[in-house]
């Protein structure tokens, strides 16, 4: 067998003999290669190391409510027809729904009608509410820094006098 | 047919209601002063990963490095010296907004001063700013003052003094 | 009962939650939940977020299910997906928490200690103790470094599923785990 580790080829083998997991006619090829190659019994010695290690760190169980979380998930995640969901809590009113519908749309006509700009600005300002906040974040930052290197802030008490 | 109308009106009472909703949170947004007791680094930490990427998105290369450089900086202090600087933050982001520019203005002032100038620049700023007026006054109306200081560092002293030194 | 075997198993509950069986989803739960969330542990060191991270795992393969096709083993797509959620979350924990994800994890673990088998407090604090190091050995590795070897030591995964679930050829994934031991075996040399 030729040195995994000098070939830099099938050097897993080496790996998976410290691990107990190589099958046993490459087992045996690997064994006798160790007896005659001392990098190679250093790197399984120090693998079987690292791999008995590691084997220390067992898990813990996880917590008892994992899967009704998930399950609550899931049902927070299912889609339910948007019918279903919206006039469910609507059902006792569907005797007065015409003239509450048309009393609907007039609101919203008068509104937009008082507010058109109110409408327009407050449509845009999402995407620049977060470029907002980033740029406050910046600032923030270059005042931190600034306060870091000079204490501009108001100075509360006299405090006695250094200069002797 | 009826339920047909109902349905379209009310949609449209809750777009419209939800996005005259925004107007509020719009208007706030474009304040620079932070909500009461939390300035925009303690709004940055409450927003998802996936919002602060996409606000991180918005920023040229340069500009977002910078940013997480300085947000990598600033959590790598001691805790000692991060929350002395909060606390420091707090007060300066209490000041008026005139107040604060001023500040901002005479920092630049103070960085442009060569490296060697600025340590000890600081120290009679902190030195200046802990003494009665009165005191302070006499002091940088003294000649040891006005030989170790140029006229330019005298003038920004006394600037940085007048703005935020003691005033009792 | 076979690898190949057992794909079948698994792939076929999977067609069954597709087919609207819930049953099947809750075996499919049942039988892969505690690999996947020790992984996540393992990679994320908190064990709130593993929880949370492998639920979200859960959660897309059941909102997947209409979707699915049966093209690879059903735990390679279930693990590719949970690789992916804790390297997003590890990538963005790096962007704006820096070391103290680090500093932190030794006093989190410490409420996974290892079982105690040792009597005598020494004993218990030097088990304590090495445990610790593992875990930051383990932490220190570069994050697909990291994945690669806990699913090659704890999920005794085949080079060629690794490869699958972290979108790589074979031999990457060999020489991902041959710098990740090289590392480990420097790092807790001392534990010999």
């Amino acid at each position: 067998m030729d040195c995994p580790i000098k070939m830099r080829q099938n050097w897993e083998w080496l790996l998976d003999y410290a691990a107990g997991r190589l099958d046993r006619e490459r087992a045996a090829l690997v064994a006798r290669h160790l007896d005659g190659c001392p990098d190679c019994a250093r790197f399984v010695e120090g693998q079987r190391m690292v791999w008995n290690a590691l084997s220390q760190w067992e898990a813990e169980p996880l917590s008892a409510d994992f899967d009704r979380r998930l399950y609550r998930a899931i049902d927070r995640a299912r889609p339910v027809s948007w019918l279903d969901r919206v006039f469910a809590p609507l059902q006792p009113l569907w005797r007065p729904a015409v003239p509450l519908a048309a009393a609907c749309v007039l609101i919203v006509a008068g509104l937009l009608l008082h507010a058109p700009q109110a409408v327009m600005r407050s449509v845009d300002s999402r995407p620049r509410a977060e470029k907002v906040e980033v740029e406050q974040v910046e600032r923030t930052l270059d005042d931190i820094e600034m306060l870091r290197e000079l204490p501009l802030t108001p100075q509360q008490e006299a405090s006695p006098s250094k200069s002797m | 047919m009826l339920r047909a109308f109902a349905i379209a009106c009310f949609s449209v009472l809750l777009a419209a209601g939800g996005v005259l909703a925004q107007q509020k949170p719009a208007e706030r947004a474009g304040k620079e002063r932070p909500k009461a007791g939390e300035t925009p680094l303690e709004r940055w930490n409450r927003m998802t990963p996936e919002q602060r990427q996409r606000a991180l998105a918005k920023l040229p290369p340069e500009r977002r490095r910078e940013l997480l450089r300085k947000l990598e900086q600033f959590r790598n202090l001691p805790p000692g010296e991060r929350q002395q600087l909060r606390e420091r933050y707090r007060a300066f982001s209490q000041l008026p907004p005139e107040q604060q520019a001023r500040a901002r203005e005479l920092f630049r002032q103070f960085n442009s001063l060569p490296e060697d100038r600025r340590p000890v620049v600081r120290l009679e700023y902190e030195e200046l700013r802990g003494m009665a007026p009165a005191e302070r006054e006499d002091r940088m109306n003294s000649e040891a003052f006005r030989s170790r200081f140029t006229p330019a560092e005298q003038q920004m002293l006394q600037d940085l003094t007048r703005v935020f030194g003691s005033s009792r | 009962m076979g690898a190949s075997a057992a794909l079948d198993c698994d792939a076929e509950l999977m067609l069954r939650v597709k087919d609207g069986d819930g049953e099947s989803f809750a075996l499919l739960l049942g039988k892969h939940r505690a690999s996947v969330t020790h992984f996540l542990y393992r990679m994320v060191q908190d064990r709130a977020v593993s929880e949370e991270l492998a639920q979200e795992a859960f959660l897309r393969v059941y909102r997947s299910r209409e979707t699915y096709e049966p093209t690879a083993r059903f735990t390679t797509w279930l693990f590719r997906i949970a690789t992916h959620l804790a390297l997003n979350w590890l990538r963005d924990q790096k962007n704006e928490r820096g070391q103290e994800r680090l500093d932190e994890t030794a006093s989190d673990a410490r409420t996974f200690e290892v079982a105690d088998r040792a009597p005598s407090v020494e004993q218990r604090m030097l088990s304590e103790a090495k445990l610790d190091e593992v875990r930051r050995a383990v932490a220190a590795l570069p994050d697909k470094q990291r994945a690669a070897v806990l699913m090659h030591k704890y999920e005794e995964m085949e080079y060629s599923q690794i490869a699958k679930v972290l979108s790589c050829s074979e031999s990457a994934v060999k020489s991902l785990l041959f710098r990740a031991y090289e590392t480990l075996r420097v790092r807790l040399a001392h534990m010999a």
